[in-house]
């Protein structure tokens, strides 16, 4: 029996019977064995057993299809031994019974215990601060400065993310990490007050401050034996961070446990300059701390400012309030009433002079965009620290990939549209520009990635738009194509095959210039594509040369896959293609090429069907020998008038006569000369 | 002067003279009627009559180049007919020949014709009706010119072949 590619890709997943299934050869995931307890938000965990190694205790975590995990951070993590954290051994896309599709699976292995609180409303057993220290917070600053090394951080420490290390050992464990994107599952207890008002679509990776404000929080309820906040709304426990402060909001009246409610402070600090670092705990637990006090940012108002309603005595819950609230923002910002406000209600003379110039220069550009890009920039002003806030949009600048790719999954066309027009307009870049003025510059890089961005959001051919900017912030986000929407693509190297296991299945794709495979490929493709791209832009994507062009884009991931051959979608696009061939000229080219193209067809090689039809030197060629026909055909028609005209009989006749007087000029002559000189 | 030195001549050569005036009537006749451009009736008639005429002249100049012996050569019968016949003979060339050379060139023509004729439907079988000018280029209506998709990729820029 003949069998697709799909089918033995199913099969090569999937144990039939059991429905367990083998990750990579080597791990066997029971799918009729969930863990619960180990599962998160996004990705559940199931039981795995290590087939080389059996007394290996491993479990799996199958990641939802629309949830995508953080493969570059696997990359980094992965046999990172040294670090106190359950790290992955193995991953990739597998098929998945349950869902019927293939989903991405992460092998860890698996810690002997249960986590340290099983949910944030539980309560456990007080940890006594001397066993924090040493069993969680030292073994934690190991692992985050292995982290920091890399540049990558968890953003997922909470005590049910915590495990005991091996059973009866004394040391904790940090949880997975890799599993959903930065901050997905993670309470806005854990999260600082800029993360805290940003979506967690929109959090991004952070920093590794980020991760000790999260670790202070854990520390703090391992401490107390409780969370005392688990209860409060999320709004309720922002505003209260923002007026109280985190570290008075966590702890919830209750005391901070003995020893360390200093780090536990610094740790929860609200200003990231004045936050703890990983140097000061370090030398706060080996008890060398000299920290100089630091002055701390006040965004207290020493008026109230009325908006909505509701008066704010902080700049930065008015910076949120304006940000979710833009046209009545900016109608506020215009005002003579915030005005007066600015001069009497803010301390700061620079930023007062800051806001007032910024108003002063926006004067003229009421209106939709005007209003929007001025209440971005004054929020900006407002919280520095803040998430970019633009038309009700909400996102940190290196959670705008997961903020698209979350916005792309849920078809949240208003998402994607401010999305797009943060980039397009500029507005990312500014924003980073007045970042960078304002001392950050370790945001130079994303500046210019945005910059970029922006360059391939102003053409709208496919390989560019909205869609090269998804692939490009998400460097490991599967295509999301609907033709590959089962298939879990996320390398370059699994494109090909599972394009040619839907042509196998369905006996084509559904379209062949796609956006989202265009631009998966030139955001992962290491050569140059520029041609390829420009056909494309210029066409309207039905035509045949942007089939061609996206044609020349398969060959180019073929160049860089040679081993591997596509019989089926190649098959199909042979007869995609064969319009194509009725554009060129002379007959018995179009049937070489036709020829040709059942050749290819059948070899499964893209390269060799795209250098078959756009072959400059055979199209050169094609061109002169058709030129060359229409001169001979023209000739050769003048030619038949001519030998048919009546000119052309008179002429004959007119040649007879030449030699008839020719013939009888000759007798003469010979004559008289034989008659004289005989 | 020329006038009187040809006149001169005649009067001196007056036998060879009255003798290729009689001989070469036909020539003088065909000159006159002759309507083709060219007159190559009366250069086909001429050569050959001068053929007709030489032998008498020469008669005449080998004995006795007089009057009495022009007389003698204008008034025999044998000359007329040697002048008329070698005439006619010339008629018959111009007569005869061109029809002869035009139906062998027409032929030759149309057999050529033919040739093309074939070779034309060769480059139409080949390169389509687009070549005679009457319709326009379909391959124009299918799509732009091959090979301008992504260019090119075909050379420079297309991949290696596996």
């Amino acid at each position: 029996m003949n069998t697709t590619p799909a089918e033995t890709a199913a099969d090569s997943d999937l144990i039939k019977g059991d429905g367990d299934v083998i990750l990579a050869e080597r791990y066997r995931i029971l799918s009729g064995a969930p863990i619960p307890e180990l599962g998160t938000p996004g990705a559940k965990a199931y039981a795995a057993r290590n087939l080389k190694n059996p007394n290996e205790l491993v479990f799996a975590r199958i990641c939802e299809p629309t949830v995508f995990p953080r493969v570059e951070a696997m990359v980094q993590l992965k046999n990172m031994r040294e670090a106190f954290a359950i790290i992955p051994e193995d991953w990739g896309p597998l098929w998945w019974p349950a869902t019927g599709q293939r989903c991405f699976a992460i092998i860890f292995r698996r810690p002997e215990g249960a986590p340290v609180m099983p949910t944030l409303s539980a309560k456990i057993q007080k940890i006594e601060s001397e066993k924090l220290i040493k069993s969680f917070l030292i073994p934690a600053l190991t692992t985050l400065s292995l982290f920091e090394r890399r540049k990558i951080t968890h953003r997922a420490i909470r005590p049910d993310n915590v495990f005991p290390a091996a059973a009866g050992s004394s040391i904790f464990l940090l949880g997975d990490c890799v599993s959903v994107p930065p901050s997905w599952g993670q309470s806005t207890i854990f999260e600082t007050i800029e993360s805290s008002m940003t979506p967690a679509r929109g959090r991004g990776k952070g920093t590794i401050a980020d991760d000790l404000y999260a670790l202070g929080a854990t520390m703090l309820f391992m401490g107390l034996g409780r969370c005392p906040v688990a209860g409060m709304k999320e709004g309720e426990l922002l505003a209260s961070k923002v007026e109280n402060g985190s570290f008075a909001t966590l702890l919830g009246g209750d005391v901070a446990p003995g020893g360390l409610r200093e780090p536990i402070r610094g740790m929860l600090s609200d200003d990231p300059v004045d936050r703890w670092t990983m140097e000061d705990l370090t030398q706060w637990s080996s008890g060398t701390l000299r920290r100089s006090a630091r002055p701390l940012r006040d965004y207290k108002t020493a008026r109230p400012v009325k908006f909505r309603d509701r008066e704010y005595r902080n700049t930065r819950m008015l910076a949120h309030a304006h940000g979710r609230h833009w046209k009545d923002a900016a109608n506020q910002l215009r005002s003579k009433e915030f005005a007066t406000w600015l001069q009497r209600g803010l301390s700061d003379v620079a930023l007062v002079e800051d806001i007032e110039a910024l108003i002063q220069a926006s004067a003229g550009s009421e209106g939709d965009a005007g209003d929007a890009k001025l209440v971005t920039r004054i929020g900006a002003m407002l919280d520095p620290e803040g998430p970019l806030k633009y038309k009700g949009l909400t996102v940190m600048p290196d959670g705008m990939g997961y903020a698209l790719a979350a916005a792309v999954e849920d078809d949240d066309k208003d998402t994607i549209g401010l999305v797009t027009e943060l980039i397009q307009k500029g507005i990312a870049s500014d924003w980073f520009e007045l970042k960078i003025q304002a001392g950050r510059g370790d945001l130079t890089l994303e500046a210019k990635t945005f910059k970029r961005l922006q360059q391939f959001v102003r053409h709208a051919g496919p390989g560019y738009g909205v869609e090269r900017v998804l692939y490009e912030l998400n460097p490991f986000l599967p295509c999301r194509s609907r033709a590959l929407a089962s298939a879990y693509v996320y390398s370059l190297r699994d494109l090909l095959p599972a394009l040619d296991n839907v042509a196998a299945e369905k006996g084509g794709l559904p379209k062949l210039v796609d956006r989202h495979i265009a631009s998966f490929i030139a955001a992962r493709i290491s050569g140059s594509i520029d041609s390829q791209l420009a056909a494309l832009e210029h066409t309207t994507g039905v035509s045949v040369d942007a089939k061609i062009a996206m044609t020349g884009l398969l060959a180019k991931v073929q160049n860089e896959y040679q081993h591997q051959m596509t019989p089926y979608l190649t098959a199909w696009l042979v007869g995609e293609l064969e319009p194509a061939i009725a554009r060129y000229h002379g007959k018995s080219l179009r049937k070489r090429i036709a020829e040709k193209m059942e050749e290819v067809a059948a070899s499964g090689n893209l390269i060799e069907l795209y250098q078959t039809l756009s072959n400059k030197n055979i199209v050169s060629k094609d061109d002169r020998g058709q030129k060359k026909a229409k001169r001979e055909y023209a000739e050769g028609i003048r030619e038949i008038k001519r030998l048919e005209s009546e000119e052309f009989q008179l002429e004959a006749k007119r040649t007879g006569w030449r030699i008839a007087a020719g013939i009888s000029l000759v007798i003469g002559t010979v004559t008289t000369i034989g008659v004289f000189s005989w | 002067m020329i006038v009187c030195g040809g006149f001169a001549f005649v009067i001196a050569a007056l036998p060879t003279v009255i003798v290729l005036l009689i001989g070469m009537i036909p020539s003088i006749v065909a000159y006159i009627i002759d309507l083709t451009p060219g007159r190559y009736a009366a250069r086909c008639v001429a050569g050959l009559n001068i053929a007709g005429v030489v032998p008498f002249l020469n008669r005449m100049w080998t004995s006795t180049n007089d009057l009495p012996a022009a007389m003698e050569v204008v008034t025999d019968v044998y000359a007329w007919l040697a002048f008329y016949a070698a005439s006619g003979v010339g008629w018959m060339l111009f007569v005869s020949l061109p029809s002869f050379v035009a139906s062998f060139k027409t032929y030759s023509a149309k057999r050529r014709a033919n040739a093309l004729r074939e070779r034309l439907d060769k480059l139409k079988d080949e390169w389509g009706e687009e070549i005679t000018g009457t319709v326009p280029d379909s391959s124009a209506e299918a799509g732009s010119a091959p090979g301008s998709a992504g260019g090119p990729a075909a050379d420079a820029e297309s991949p290696a072949p596996a």
